[in-house]
């Protein structure tokens, strides 16, 4: 009953009143807006994070890191003296019976030349070392054949899967690619790093030639999903083991590491490695848990993630509490123009008051009225958020291009970005603007309630 | 001619002061003893700066005196929390004022209807009541109009109409044809003749002569004191307040 007058007489004055509303409106939008888009890009930078860690991994690894535990000791380099031979990772991989799968290729190390099945038939792609769990990781899905098996992957064999695309150039069909020899030659750079420093070194360059047994066809989806980014610059991916591309280049050689102290493990299910992460905790302490000073780290990549993510969070609220400033002199606004407000319906304040209105009565009504102000601001205000994400979104392109790194540039280009204001963040922000609307309206509101109706009903 | 009628306002020994305590400290009212019966149509008559004004805002409970007690219908209400006297102003007073006190921006049926609303009746109730209300001010056909809309005489026919909203047991009438023509001024004090006759207690409160020579007792102040009382023709109705008059 009460209700539907305070809010008509709420409105009225606001209307009778429109250009000071208006004002006191304003210094509310701005406040409020840029809570929305600071939530909004917060929110998004966190799902690109999750998703750019996921897709350049493929799911969900354990990353293993003997020497170190990054949780205490973060400025260190894993120390070189723990180190495990491939030989011993992979029988523990054997001794898993299938909780990990394999170990992730994160090699950045790959063959770009010339394949030819013969002179009239060759494809100038790029060949990819990869480890057998790889078919798993990218969600591939092959056509015809098989992916390389762990063996085949830890014994770098000479084999390869094609795309469809590939197969269909050079054999006419994928069905007849399966089993065929192709030859191929081109050369590997490979990266190099300063034992000391970890700084980059220039890559050395080495010429490779040989034959590779086509195992698979796999289908190719260009929105870049299935491929690994790493293959922005190529058509479409041949995939070997990088075993293989190990063996001809002789990798062990150039790249002076024997054993591995960073193992990143697929486990067989993603969403609980629990038992997997328990394994691997026991292989590494069974090999140096006699050494008191040996430490390790065995981290999911959803911890590490809800790591980065964190720290997007602190960094939101950081520029919540910083927009919020804007929001809380945009209250201070409101504040002084319910005062004004009270004291030009002092007049009306005492009449009310004559008929017998209660202090709670006139308390009600002003801060309805200061409601009201920030929920028309506030919707004006989400409104303004949805606006200038779109207006962001439009321009994606030309911000993306801004970005340093072409790796998370492809990345970012082939993800659903969207920078409208979650629900999330219209309802933080909603009540936001509410709070503000009450706390800054309860100092005018109980102003005018406390008049004494004598006092009141004499202005003029 | 004499019959028993019961007190709607009971004033005794009503002192008011200003500014207590500091130098300035003034005392408007000097013990006041005034009584009303039901269905008395009294005017308080006095110069500006006699105290009228002080006294109509103890009679209609917007002011508390500083010593003395007002009863009400036989309650005691000098003591009482704004909420109590909000709700006696509300239920049991109706003002009409010189300068109208209309709500702004607001019908005359809304205005009219603001008092039942404050009482907490629906919204039914409250349409009906306020139509009835304006029907009976001659205001029936206005019941659309804000107060802007209307003219000095209608917006105080609309002031009444609404002083009378929750049937209350005082109307209190402070100079209420001060601002109207001497027409529109006789109209609205047959109305309130109108409402005399069907048995309302109004006080009207006037530094004008004339029209207090127009109800049936008039009760003259100055500075701070009643100085004459044309009395009553009725009695106290038993009750603890029996004082002869």
């Amino acid at each position: 009953m009460m209700l539907f007058e305070n809010l008509r007489q709420a409105y009225n004055s606001l209307v009778l009143n429109k250009k000071r509303t208006i004002l006191t409106m304003i210094g509310i939008i701005i406040g409020l807006s840029s809570v929305l888009l600071i939530v909004s890009v917060g929110d998004v930078i966190s799902n690109i994070a999750e998703k750019y860690l996921i897709n350049a991994t493929g799911g969900n690894t354990i990353y293993f890191i003997s020497g170190i535990d990054v949780d205490s000791d973060i400025d260190h380099k894993p120390e070189r003296r723990y180190p495990f031979t491939e030989d011993e990772i992979y029988d523990f991989i054997d001794s898993t019976n299938g909780e990990i799968l394999d170990i992730s290729s994160n090699s950045s190390v790959n063959v770009s030349g010339n394949f030819m099945l013969d002179d009239k038939h060759k494809s100038n792609v790029a060949m990819q070392g990869v480890t057998s769990s790889y078919e798993v990781t990218s969600k591939m899905r092959l056509t015809n054949g098989r992916f390389f098996n762990r063996n085949e992957s830890r014994y770098g064999k000479p084999v390869i899967v094609i795309s469809d695309i590939a197969a269909k150039a050079l054999f006419g069909s994928s069905a007849d690619a399966v089993g065929k020899v192709l030859d191929f030659q081109g050369q590997v750079s490979v990266p190099q790093y300063d034992p000391e420093t970890y700084m980059p070194l220039d890559d050395v360059v080495i010429k490779v030639s040989g034959n590779v047994v086509v195992l698979g066809v796999y289908e190719y989806i260009s929105d870049g999903k299935s491929a690994d980014i790493r293959t922005d610059d190529m058509e479409t991916a041949v995939y070997c083991p990088s075993q293989f591309i190990n063996d001809i280049a002789d990798l062990e050689e150039s790249s002076s590491v024997n054993g591995f102290n960073i193992v990143q493990f697929v486990p067989a299910d993603p969403t609980d490695t629990t038992t997997a992460q328990d394994m691997i905790r026991n292989f590494a302490l069974e090999k140096y848990g006699s050494d008191e000073d040996y430490r390790f780290t065995v981290k999911d990549q959803m911890a590490m993630l809800s790591t980065i993510t964190g720290a997007v969070s602190i960094i939101t609220v950081a520029f919540i509490v910083i927009s919020a400033i804007s929001l809380l002199v945009g209250g201070i606004v409101l504040m002084n123009t319910m005062l004004v407000t009270v004291t030009e319906r002092t007049k009306e304040i005492g009449i009310k008051k004559a008929l017998g209105a209660r202090n709670s009565t006139i308390r009600a009504q002003f801060l309805f009225e200061s409601a009201l102000i920030c929920l028309i601001s506030c919707a004006v205000g989400v409104f303004l958020g949805m606006f200038f994400g779109m207006i962001i979104e439009s321009n994606l392109d030309r911000i993306i291009s801004l970005v340093p790194n072409e790796g998370i540039q492809y990345f970012l280009l082939n993800s659903d970005i969207h920078v409208t204001p979650s629900l999330n963040a219209i309802i933080i922000s909603t009540t936001f603007s509410l709070a503000v609307g009450l706390i800054f309206g309860l100092y005018p509101a109980n102003k005018g309630a406390k008049m004494q109706p004598v006092e009141a009903l004499r202005y003029e | 001619m004499t019959n028993e009628k019961k007190v709607v306002v009971d004033l005794q020994g009503i002192i008011k002061r200003f500014y207590i305590g500091q130098p300035n400290e003034l005392q408007i009212l000097n013990g006041m003893d005034i009584k009303v019966h039901e269905g008395e149509f009294v005017a308080i008559v006095g110069e500006s700066g006699s105290g009228k004004s002080t006294l109509m805002n103890i009679i209609g409970a917007l002011d508390r005196p500083t010593e003395g007690s007002y009863f009400f219908n036989g309650e005691d209400i000098s003591k009482l929390s704004d909420k109590k006297l909000s709700n006696i102003r509300n239920k049991q007073i109706g003002f009409v004022f010189q300068n109208f006190n209309l709500i702004p921006r607001t019908s005359a049926l809304k205005n009219v209807e603001i008092p039942m609303m404050y009482a907490g009746k629906g919204r039914k109730e409250r349409n009906t009541r306020a139509k009835e209300l304006l029907e009976i001010v001659g205001m029936a056909e206005r019941y659309d109009h804000n107060p802007n809309e209307l003219s000095g005489g209608q917006k105080q026919r609309v002031a009444i109409a609404r002083a009378m909203a929750n049937d209350p047991a005082l109307i209190l009438a402070d100079e209420p044809t001060g601002a109207l023509d001497t027409k529109t001024g006789r109209i609205v004090m047959d109305i309130f003749h109108k409402l005399h006759k069907s048995g309302k207690t109004i006080i009207l409160i006037t530094h004008s002569p004339e029209l207090a020579k127009e109800t049936e007792r008039i009760i003259t102040i100055s500075d701070g004191s009643v100085v004459s009382d044309t009395g009553t023709n009725v009695q106290d109705a038993g009750g603890e307040n029996n004082d002869a008059v």
